[in-house]
């Protein structure tokens, strides 16, 4: 079988590169990007970095570290826009591209690669392509599983270029310890359960007994021990297989934690019309819908149910969701993010509508589509809506894989 | 340093040359503001608008245009000047 050859495209700190790329007053500053209304940082530059500015931390936490610190009110259209003019330039390398977050791209370019040289020409070429037409920094990793160059990656930050070849894995990650794995697999639980075990580097993991891992983390066991070893792979998919549509969805973090029910369900509603929105764009119909609920202490949990017809109603899938809501999980704390998403999917050739009182819908439907189309969106909405504008309703969501824009979601 | 959003149509000249958009000045309260790098273009949607964003670099300061591929117009959305 011939060996694969995995990049891992990495964006060095990317929200707030393109934030010092459109304003070069913010170069070589200490810049951290925020969220609208949000006070949570996303992205920090690598000159914020240096004071120990990091994801996630408060604004006030940030300005105590790096008090000269410039914070950036975050745009995810641009950021989004952005990424897909750097997905045209790996697409010139291979049609093997998946796009995994809004700043990370592998590429499969075991086909391709002898067309540029070798694959770190190949690595070359991308970051002078991107460096020269969009104007940032990426680090690169290569490596023989998307493990590997996902780690290749992570090591070679910021504006790196790493491979790791197949015959050098096993070294490479004989003494590697378990933290450098955070990220690719392991997670912050999983790496202390190891570590109790006696597992301390990845080269520890990849030897120790199948059995026992299994024993602690069931089917995860293989997968744990295969990442040990470096062989965990998945195929990189195609560009185009990214938009075989498996599930439509939407998530947002609200402007301040709540636990008022009539802010959540209107949320709640202008979430189901997005997603509805959607659903009717790409002509397809669903019947199992995902309610995803984060609390301010920021547990999140999932719920779904499965409905005995198809639709792509926004109050149908509105409906649905907030009875998964009442069912399951309540007020018991102030709520933080709330997401829909509606899966099992078939495409909407119409049938639904022989039935009378969904061809009434149906009309209803297709005239709000068209006036929101031609005036911009919300122009005709749910008067319930109101209540979530006023409450800082959050305008912009492209329209990109679901996964893609839980994941900017959650950074923003 | 702060960004102030505006929002403002403004009158602007600009070139359309090799299938790119090449802003040169804009005029804001009676002054002609010559462009002296753009940094960064992108794309929005609107309802059927198609929105094409320019971030550029000006005397004084940091500007975000914008140009409406329906109507024509152009705008001046952010303003940061030091």
């Amino acid at each position: 079988m011939q060996n694969k050859i995995i990049l891992l495209i990495d964006m060095d700190a990317y929200f707030a590169s393109v934030e010092q790329l459109c304003n070069p007053c913010l170069k070589g500053k200490a810049v951290a990007v925020c969220g609208d209304g949000r006070t949570v940082i996303t992205t920090a530059s690598y000159e914020a970095r240096k004071y120990g500015v990091k994801t996630g931390m408060t604004v006030y936490q940030a300005k105590k570290m790096c008090p000269g610190i410039i914070i950036v009110k975050g745009d995810l259209n641009k950021y989004i826009d952005t990424s897909l003019s750097i997905h045209k330039i790996l697409l010139d390398f291979t049609e093997k591209v998946e796009v995994f977050s809004i700043d990370e791209c592998f590429l499969d370019i075991t086909d391709s690669y002898l067309l540029f040289g070798s694959a770190l020409d190949v690595g070359k070429k991308i970051k002078q392509r991107i460096k020269s037409e969009i104007g940032l920094n990426c680090s690169i990793g290569i490596g023989p599983t998307k493990t590997v160059a996902k780690l290749a990656a992570k090591m070679s930050k910021p504006d790196g270029l790493l491979e790791i070849k197949k015959e050098d894995v096993e070294k490479f990650l004989k003494n590697l310890p378990l933290e450098k794995l955070q990220g690719v697999g392991i997670g912050e639980k999983t790496a202390e359960k190891l570590k109790m075990l006696g597992i301390k580097t990845a080269g520890e993991l990849g030897n120790a007994s199948e059995m026992l891992l299994k024993a602690h983390f069931g089917i995860n066991g293989h997968i744990l021990k295969r990442i040990g070893q470096g062989l965990y792979d998945s195929p990189v998919k195609s560009y185009l297989a990214n938009e075989i549509i498996k599930s439509v969805g939407h998530s947002h973090t609200l402007p301040e934690d709540t636990d008022d029910i009539k802010v959540i369900k209107s949320y709640l509603l202008m979430l189901c019309e997005k997603v509805a929105k959607r659903m009717r764009k790409y002509r397809v119909a669903g019947k199992t819908i995902t309610l995803i609920l984060r609390y301010s202490n920021f547990k999140t949990f999932m719920k779904r149910c499965t409905l005995k017809y198809y639709t792509s109603e926004s109050y149908e899938i509105f409906k649905n969701a907030f009875e998964i809501f009442e069912k399951n999980f309540g007020l018991k704390n102030k709520i933080r993010m709330l997401g829909v998403s509606v899966s099992n999917l078939i495409t909407d050739d119409g049938f639904q509508y022989l039935l009378d009182t969904f061809q009434k819908k149906k009309k209803f439907t297709e005239v709000k589509d068209k006036i929101n189309d031609r005036y911009g969106e919300w122009t005709l909405k749910p008067a319930s809506l109101i209540i979530a504008e006023k409450f800082g309703i959050v305008k912009k969501c492209a329209m990109i894989g679901a996964r893609q824009i839980k994941k900017c979601e959650e950074k923003i | 340093m702060s960004v102030t959003n505006i929002g403002e149509k403004v009158k602007t000249g600009v070139i359309f040359t090799k299938g790119g958009i090449f802003i040169k000045w804009f005029e804001w309260k009676e002054k002609k503001i010559e462009i002296k790098k753009m940094t960064h273009r992108w794309w929005t949607q609107e309802g059927q608008n198609k929105i094409l964003h320019f971030s550029v670099i000006a005397d004084g300061g940091y500007y975000e245009i914008s140009y409406n591929l329906t109507n024509f117009e152009w705008v001046l959305e952010k303003v940061e000047v030091d």
